[in-house]
């Protein structure tokens, strides 16, 4: 029964659509009921389908136009679809336009974009272009793991709602957020947002975010400040200190080691010098231990100790 | 597959006449993949269409396709036969998948090409709403990033030179490019390799070289990953140990909170790799089995330890 009248009302809209597009004036609502095959019931149940009819299209993105055929009388307000507007614009698309598109589309394994991006390939595909090969089945430049709490957050922020959620953090807290921008950064996204319970502004990855993501009703809720940034907000970017640490390499050994880092070779001894560039200390110890007993770290200081101070901790539960 | 809802069903129907009226001969199937759905609901499609027209409605205002044979062929569309415009959203993807592009290349003719193509598809209301994602930092400067996105670009293949971190030795390798991603600070590239005959994940900055292959080689069919031997690794974690945690997560087969702290369970084929990870994290933490991996840690740290002694 539903899926009937589902296919009544995809019937209806597409009718809808046709009479709008063909009609050479604005359609006023009762021309519409009269010549447009669907609309059934009494005056009441039309107008209302009607309305509803309507926002589904806009939402579908169809600029649907209200005016009046006379400006001179008050006359009934009317409806139609313009051409200009319904049609895909870009007659200028290139092949090779088409084959950038193509490429970008596919970079994202993200299901939204992924999505859309197909949705607009197709469309394209129907001006001109011969359909080469089958859309890539995988994304080019893989972000994070494909999970449902992308599509719901980027709604939030397309059209202003506030987005509840529960975040997994040194405690797990239910937060209510105004959601501003996503950010990509290191492979993971995250939300930048007014936190309306810490009432400053935070951010949050997306990653850490629980069940039970949930938008309010009502859109516009919010205004996203004009000055907003969402860089100021990144507390990785503050965290971030340069640092180069100062090693010697033993004879070739290290090779992907020295691939990326300034290497002087010694002409007698075990050991050569080097040095890199860290974007901070732990990235710096992260990379070295991986060398094990081939390199030896001189400086600075700092990284010395803390690489030390990490390599003496208890490292079992019998030796601790 | 749910049932297509009366608005997937209209903007699939809409979709479906310029496309094949642009690509007649396609078969039912062969329009339900490209779609992204099924036959059945392909079929559900074109039987609405079949119903509806310009007001009038006779048989000559009437939409009118066939799809005898299951090829479908759009006999008269009526006044759908152009595609319809790019939503918000379509623009705002491809944009961001142009972003990324221009974070991969230093091509300037491309670069300009890409800049030139965002400009034609952006508007007022994809400018607001793509302002929303900040891609600046997605990616970082790989090396060899122009030769990785043409070889995603044109299926191409590439040798190189890979230095493995692991067995202090240089290999080389023709490899064919999947896709590219970074985890941390990292850019890898998954790719099928024809030496390791799988696919095989490769750090960018540990190739020694890189270039366009001149002599590609067939792909086999079948470009599964080769079977490794994996030990399971149980560690007991300090919470601030989950960015680890969320980078490796491709690793990790459990994790539970224990108190405090986190107990996982990791999968590995390298145990050694993953006792050096545990010593370098800020967090302390503590292996809990099997003996040998703690015995490793004890050893290695007491090796490295020896050297500044």
């Amino acid at each position: 029964m539903a899926e009937i009248s589902s296919d009544r009302k995809a019937e209806r809209l597409i009718n809808l659509t046709m009479a709008l597009l063909a009609a050479p004036r604005y359609m006023t609502k009762s021309e519409i009921f009269a010549n447009v095959a669907g609309y059934e019931g009494d005056e009441e149940a039309k107008s209302r389908k009607f309305e509803r009819d309507k926002d589904d299209l806009r939402a579908l993105g169809i600029t649907i136009e209200v005016g009046s055929n006379d400006p001179y009388f008050d006359d009934e307000q009317g409806y139609k679809i313009s051409r200009d507007s319904y049609m895909l614009a870009m007659h200028n698309i290139s092949k090779e336009d088409y084959s950038l598109i193509s490429i970008a589309v596919s970079m994202w394994r993200n299901e939204f974009f992924s999505h859309n991006g197909q949705s607009a390939i197709r469309k394209i595909q129907a001006l001109d272009f011969e359909v080469g090969e089958p859309l890539l089945p995988k994304n080019l430049f893989a972000d994070e793991v494909p999970h449902h709490f992308f599509d719901e957050i980027w709604h939030a922020i397309s059209e202003r709602k506030i987005v509840t959620f529960t975040y997994h953090s040194t405690a797990t807290k239910k937060r209510r957020v105004a959601p501003y921008a996503l950010t990509l950064w290191h492979g993971f996204w995250y939300l930048t947002g007014m936190d309306l319970n810490a009432n400053e502004i935070r951010t949050f990855k997306l990653l850490r975010m629980l069940e039970g993501v949930a938008l309010s009703r009502t859109e516009n809720e919010f205004e996203v400040p004009v000055d907003f940034d969402a860089k100021k907000y990144l507390h990785f970017q503050e965290r971030s200190e340069p640092l180069a640490a100062n090693f010697a390499i033993r004879k070739d050994r290290a090779l992907s080691l020295r691939l990326t880092s300034q290497v002087q070779e010694m002409s007698s001894g075990e050991w050569d010098k080097a040095s890199k560039m860290y974007s901070d200390i732990d990235s710096a110890i992260a990379d070295l231990i991986f060398y094990g007993v081939d390199i030896k770290i001189e400086g600075p200081s700092e990284l010395k100790d803390k690489f030390l101070e990490r390599l003496r901790r208890p490292y079992s539960e019998m030796s601790a | 597959m749910a049932p297509s809802t009366a608005l997937e069903r209209f903007n699939r129907a809409l979709d479906l006449i310029p496309f094949v009226e642009a690509n007649p001969g396609w078969s039912i199937q062969e329009l339900a993949a490209h779609f992204g759905t099924t036959a059945a609901e392909i079929s559900k499609d074109l039987a609405t269409l079949h119903m509806c027209g310009l007001p009038g409605y006779s048989h000559l205002e009437l939409i009118d396709l066939s799809y005898e044979d299951d090829l479908v062929t759009i006999l008269n569309s009526q006044n759908l036969s152009s595609p319809r415009d790019l939503t918000v959203d379509e623009r705002v993807a491809i944009l961001l998948g142009l972003e990324l592009m221009k974070a991969l290349t230093r091509a300037e003719p491309l670069m300009d090409r890409i800049v030139d193509l965002q400009k034609r598809l952006t508007n007022a209301a994809v400018e607001t709403r793509a302002r929303s994602v900040d891609l600046s930092q997605a990616i970082n400067k790989a090396p060899y990033r122009d030769l990785l996105l043409e070889a995603l670009q044109k299926k191409a293949q590439l040798d190189i030179e890979y230095v493995s971190g692991k067995s202090n030795s240089v290999s080389v390798r023709q490899i064919a490019p999947v896709s590219v991603y970074q985890i941390g600070e990292h850019i890898y590239v998954e790719a099928f390799c024809f030496s390791s005959k799988a696919v095989r994940h490769f750090r960018t900055d540990r190739m020694k070289s890189c270039s366009i292959s001149p002599a590609p080689q067939p792909l086999p069919e079948e470009t599964g990953v080769s079977e490794v031997t994996e030990s399971v690794i149980t560690v007991l974690l300090e919470p601030s140990a989950r960015l680890f945690l969320e980078e490796h997560r491709h690793l990790v087969l459990s994790q539970e909170v224990m108190g405090e702290q986190i107990l996982a369970r990791f999968a590995i084929s390298d145990a050694d790799w993953l006792v050096k990870a545990l010593l370098a994290l800020p967090a302390a933490s503590t292996i809990l089995e099997p003996i040998s991996a703690i015995d490793r840690m004890r050893e290695l740290s007491s090796e490295i330890l020896a050297l500044y002694a």
